[in-house]
């Protein structure tokens, strides 16, 4: 179902160009690393024995990716936190191998937007 | 004056679109990415920001950067949006610091959260730059109100405070200049209660030097300061007159005329003044816009009804001074009251009124305690429900005047530098005579004498009597033995009346002298009329017999008693032509 959603929401991103101007680009950068980080975050809450922290740090990656228009990935985010919500460990580390996949997935396609 | 607090900070009326102003925001996200959007935003608005990364971080930056709006990320680290918000709704204490949540959270329970925890509103991701702009707006426009009204609340609880302050210090200036005088007399019971610390109603009592005790009951218009404000120069003037001498003619006419010049318009005194002259057992009212009076005479309630408007209203040359001279006996008692008291509502809202408060007093007419019944009966009636307005009532219960138990104020110390010695002539004639009383003004001459003001009582007492047998008796030609037929006391003010009216020619010539012999002195009085003079020897006959008989003064008519009274106070009294002419001398020591 995440396949409903396009990589990236070509609105918004017109929008944030208009918005950052020249910044765009450190907008771009930063949320790339900043995205990695979380989902260092996401990955070592597996560790964890609390579902809950997996649905948190979701929902932080989900919050900003939905700014920057990455609405697939915004997607996933939202399943891992509902997982989270629920304490249903079944399949969080599918949704979070997606998540990665789509993370390396638009970073190129952002990057090509500088 | 309140002036000073209205100068320069009148109560802003909120202008309607405040001009665009640089506000500071607090934004506290957590994604850096997320923060360099809504910086993007704030700027491209013109506004500061101050950036934190968490609840803990947002909490310190409040404190350091004082932000206008708070915009905050529900899900932090470290401390949460909720929590953040609820410190910093704490630490903004009354000031209206609008907090905004961003939040990716859309289900209802989150959204509520947000603003159960003190939050205004909440800006969902994506941030649309048009929506919270507009929410920017909106909550300046709040917060400028805000501010509006608590600078206004501000401005009007310290006029409060300077109000009240005021009205402290008024209130004892107040006090001491309108005090009770000598109300505490024992002939005399009192109700005074106001309906707010400043009282609309007066009630003073004085002394005059003769010993006829003066008594004002005024009500002004309305309550509390507004109606106070004009008792001080009420009081000042009763009590400063009385304590001269003055008629109550002479003081009525003064306290109106006073009263027309500083009371706005549509304010004024209803009043009712009174004499109470315990030589001649009379009472002496003016009464204008008061309810009436009673006096009880035996078991007779006579009502004195107000025949005057009230005080300030009249300029001098329309306003009547005019007063009624009334028998008053031993025992009698006399009752005047403002109209709180028949105004006084029950619960249904009906008045106590005047004719329940007659048939009161007709039913209790001899009781003893009639003050204190009517003081019930009045507040049984009004029950639950408040009195409305200042209730205020007197009762006067003639007796004689040692038995009144005033403690005369102390004298001042004598100046030393008075005039000792000197004469003085004084000659009032024709129409003057009627309209002018001089003797205030000769008893303000002769207790310039060191020493002398101790015994102002004895000589207002000699003046007094020498000129109104001079006027009386003299000029006017009426016989005093007109007052012992039955209802010869009212004829005979009636007579003397006409006769004051219709005076134009005549004259009372006045020569006075002092000289001291260092322990005190000798007063020299010497009062001569146009009259046509007495037989002043068969009178004097008759003193002598009266006197030797061992009858008592009170027991003697009117028309012995001026001179019987001359004649104890003073040390010689002589006649001289037909009758016309009466020296006597004051002896006095100390």
């Amino acid at each position: 179902m995440s396949a409903d959603f396009p990589h990236v929401d070509d609105d918004i991103i017109a929008e944030l160009q208009d918005l950052m101007a020249g910044d765009f680009e450190v907008l771009v950068s930063t949320f790339i690393s900043d995205s990695t980080t979380r989902l260092q975050e996401i990955k070592q809450t597996l560790e964890s024995s609390d579902p809950a922290d997996f649905g948190k740090a979701c929902h932080s990656l989900k919050g900003s990716a939905t700014n920057v228009g990455v609405v697939r990935m915004a997607e996933l985010c939202r399943q891992g936190e509902l997982k989270g919500r629920q304490a249903d460990w079944q399949g969080v580390t599918d949704i979070l191998e997606e998540i990665e996949t789509e993370f390396e997935l638009i970073a190129e396609l952002l990057q090509s937007k500088v | 004056m309140l002036t000073s607090h209205t100068d320069d900070q009148t109560l802003e009326s909120g202008s309607p679109e405040p001009q665009p102003l640089s506000l500071t925001l607090l934004i506290a996200d957590d994604s850096s990415s997320d923060r360099l959007i809504l910086k993007a935003i704030v700027q491209a608005q013109g506004h500061r920001f101050i950036e934190a990364i968490d609840g803990e971080d947002a909490v310190a930056k409040f404190v350091q950067g004082k932000p206008d709006i708070v915009l905050l990320d529900a899900i932090m680290p470290r401390l949460d949006g909720f929590e953040a918000a609820r410190q910093i709704k704490q630490l903004a204490g009354e000031d209206n610091v609008p907090i905004i949540f961003l939040t990716a959270l859309n289900d209802a329970e989150s959204l509520a959260k947000c603003v159960s925890v003190g939050g205004d509103d909440f800006l969902s991701k994506p941030y649309n730059p048009i929506i919270l702009q507009a929410k920017i707006k909106a909550f300046d426009r709040m917060r400028r109100m805000h501010k509006t009204l608590q600078r206004q609340r501000d401005q009007i609880s310290e006029s409060n405070k300077q109000l009240l302050r005021e009205q402290y210090v008024a209130k004892s200036v107040f006090d001491n200049v309108a005090h009770r005088g000598c109300l505490e007399a024992r002939n005399i019971r009192y109700l005074i209660s106001p309906l707010s610390i400043f009282n609309g109603d007066v009630l003073l009592a004085c002394q005059k030097p003769s010993g006829d005790l003066h008594i004002l009951l005024g009500d002004f218009t309305g309550h509390g300061l507004s109606a106070a404000i004009g008792a001080m120069p009420l009081a000042e003037l009763f009590y400063g007159m009385t304590a001269k001498g003055y008629s109550l003619r002479n003081i009525v006419s003064e306290l109106n005329q006073k009263l027309t010049f500083i009371l706005p318009d549509g304010f004024f005194c209803c009043a009712c003044l009174l004499a109470l002259k315990f030589e001649l057992n009379e009472i002496e009212t003016w009464m204008g816009g008061l309810p009436d009076s009673f006096l009880l005479r035996g078991d007779q309630l006579l009502r004195v009804k107000s025949n005057h408007l009230p005080l300030g209203i009249l300029k001098t040359e329309s306003f009547d001074p005019s007063t009624y001279l009334l028998e008053m006996n031993r025992g009698d008692r006399f009752y005047m009251w403002s109209d709180g008291i028949v105004e006084t509502t029950n619960s249904d809202g009906s008045f106590y009124g005047d004719e329940r408060l007659a048939a009161l007093v007709s039913q209790h007419i001899s009781a003893d305690d009639l003050f204190a019944r009517i003081k019930q009966d009045v507040l049984d009636f009004s029950g639950d429900s408040k009195p409305t307005d200042d209730l205020t009532m007197l009762e006067l219960t003639m007796m004689s005047e040692q038995e009144l138990g005033i403690t005369k104020p102390a004298q001042a110390l004598a100046t030393r530098r008075g005039p000792k010695r000197w004469e003085l002539t004084y000659r009032l004639q024709d129409d003057s005579l009627a309209n002018f009383d001089p003797v205030p003004l000769l008893l303000q001459m002769i207790v310039e004498v060191p020493g002398l003001r101790r015994h102002s009582g004895q000589v207002f007492t000699i003046i007094s009597e020498l000129y109104n047998n001079a006027l009386d008796h003299g000029v006017l030609g009426l016989e005093s033995a007109l007052k012992s037929s039955p209802d010869g006391f009212a004829r005979y003010y009636q007579v003397r009346e006409e006769r004051c009216q219709q005076l134009c020619e005549g004259y009372i010539h006045i020569h006075i002298t002092h000289a001291d012999d260092g322990k005190g002195g000798l007063l020299r009085l010497r009062f001569e009329d146009s009259g046509a003079g007495f037989d002043y020897q068969a009178k004097l006959a008759a003193i002598d017999a009266v006197t030797s008989a061992g009858v008592s003064a009170a027991a003697n008519n009117y028309s012995g008693r001026g001179l019987s009274l001359l004649k104890n106070l003073c040390t010689r009294m002589e006649f001289e032509g037909v009758g016309n002419i009466i020296e006597v001398d004051f002896e006095w020591c100390g």
